[in-house]
């Protein structure tokens, strides 16, 4: 599986770093607006540091495209790997890429946290790891909803009915942690990652289920 | 196993697979090692979904599948180590060049031999500098080809492989096929629309049709017995023995036989005079086949 996430992210890699470059410059212009009017000028930095994660997360839903696009499955089935080996990769190469951009804007962050003034960067620490769930969750929701078609076109009669109820059931819980949990940030960040590693595991356990993978 | 005691290198039971309007099988099927099985039918007819079913690439309703004697179950990848398949699509990766997706391809396959790779893609004209989405439909094949040739895999699976091949690089790819086939261990199950081609690689060829098998036949059986014949003959409505296609102009009679020796025995015995008979093609007696249906499992 290493080997296969190995060679998933040298490929992916340079999308990362051209969505992050992307990115920056929309994010850019947006804090010399900023700066130019009454806000300060940390809101360069946060407007930068936003743009890394989201970003990011651009380039694992890209990323998830890009594979099935390219019919991924198919040439990692063909090299002998083992069936969860391929699924585990396929679920991790997106949520390794926007880890990696995500953390990158973090350190930065944490950066800025401690040599910067202390009390304009702390709320900014705490909520860049939410907005970063997030978006991990979405990516594992894309996967899970192309997972649920492809269960649906096998015609596994009992599997897709109960993936998708169970798809709803984690976007209710999402909605809820998003408008309703009364806790904080670290709380709901935890339980959005959890949330997404579950749909995570869901989305291996689909795969290893397909009855077919060339379409 | 074969009668030697060699495992099969495929062996194909009771598949079955269906989808909305169409129903695979079921059938069985085997080949041995040093042998190439052609698979012929028309668009739609099963042959790419088989081949994918062989490959692990479609999981079967019902039935098993041995390669080399390993069954093929999807949690255990060893029966994939000797098998080495061409299909409609490769899933290579595109933004990369040729040769680093044969790199990658020599990383995973303890077997792979890069000399062999690098030797095979000069032969066909690969550009191994290349992307691969800037690849021609042709070069793409090559690739493909190339990819399942480099570790030397003991069954090849080749589902339409010189699709869109020019006929010189079309002539090399079966040369290599030979050279594979040299040592008696290899075997290959091989669809394609080119009859002319298979037929030459061919020992046997197997017909399919709307998911059923027709029938399998050697190919040197197929061109002893099969002939077209031009006769004349006075009588009228009469039916010829193994005969699949009749056309009559008045006395003049053209028939296309399956069974040359009882269709010019049946004739002498009606009496028909100017009986002159010539060779049929593979690629003509495949087209009588397939347009026959069940009329070929008796031939």
């Amino acid at each position: 599986m290493l080997r296969l996430l190995r060679e998933n992210l040298r490929y992916h890699w340079g999308l990362l770093a051209v969505t992050v470059a992307v990115g920056m410059v929309p994010a850019g212009l947006v804090g010399i607006v900023l700066l130019t009017s009454r806000a300060g000028p940390q809101s360069v930095v946060v407007s930068l540091l936003f743009s890394m994660v989201v970003a990011s997360g651009v380039a694992a839903f890209i990323v998830i495209g890009r594979d099935a696009g390219e019919h991924r499955p198919v040439l990692h089935l063909l090299l002998g790997v083992p069936l969860r080996a391929v699924a585990l990769s396929r679920v991790l190469t997106p949520v390794v890429l926007q880890l990696a951009g995500s953390a990158a804007a973090m350190a930065l962050a944490l950066g800025a946290f401690v040599v910067l003034e202390r009390e304009r960067y702390d709320r900014l620490v705490a909520i860049l790891p939410f907005v970063a769930a997030q978006l991990l969750f979405v990516g594992q929701l894309v996967l899970a909803a192309q997972e649920i078609l492809a269960a649906r076109r096998d015609r596994r009669g009992h599997l897709w009915p109960a993936a998708l109820a169970a798809l709803l059931a984690a976007l209710a819980f999402f909605a809820w942690v998003e408008v309703f949990a009364k806790t904080a940030m670290g709380w709901k960040t935890g339980l959005v990652l959890a949330l997404a590693a579950g749909l995570g595991l869901g989305n291996v356990a689909l795969f290893e289920r397909r009855r077919s993978f060339v379409r | 196993m074969s009668n030697g005691g060699i495992p099969l290198a495929l062996r194909i039971s009771g598949l079955t697979k269906s989808f909305p309007g169409f129903q695979l099988g079921p059938f069985d099927l085997d080949l041995e090692p040093g042998r190439v099985l052609g698979f012929v039918g028309p668009n739609g007819a099963g042959k790419t979904t088989t081949f994918n079913c062989v490959a692990g690439l479609l999981r079967p309703d019902a039935g098993d599948i041995e390669l080399l004697g390993r069954p093929s179950t999807p949690g255990d990848a060893r029966w994939r180590d000797d098998l080495g398949h061409v299909g409609e699509v490769g899933g290579f990766y595109a933004d990369w060049t040729t040769g680093r997706n044969l790199d990658l391809l020599a990383s995973f396959h303890a077997a792979w031999s890069r000399r062999r790779a690098i030797d095979l893609a000069e032969r066909f004209g690969l550009p191994l500098d290349r992307k691969v989405k800037d690849l021609s439909k042709g070069n793409q094949a090559k690739l493909a080809l190339v990819a399942v040739l480099g570790h030397d895999p003991r069954l090849l699976l080749l589902d339409e492989p010189t699709a869109g091949l020019d006929p010189v690089v079309r002539s090399e790819v079966l040369e290599v096929l030979w050279e594979v086939l040299a040592d008696g261990e290899h075997a290959i199950f091989y669809s394609t629309h080119i009859i002319s081609d298979i037929s030459r690689l061919a020992d046997e060829l197997v017909f399919i049709h709307d998911g059923r098998l027709l029938g399998r036949h050697a190919t040197t059986e197929m061109a002893e017995s099969w002939r077209r014949i031009t006769f004349r003959l006075a009588v009228g409505e009469t039916r010829i023995a193994g005969v699949a296609e009749h056309r009559r102009v008045r006395d003049e009679h053209q028939v296309v036989s399956f069974a040359q020796a009882e269709t010019l025995r049946h004739l002498g015995e009606l009496g028909a005079d100017r009986i002159e008979h010539s060779p049929m093609t593979i690629e003509e007696i495949a087209v009588m086949i397939l347009k026959g249906g069940s009329h070929a499992q008796t031939a």
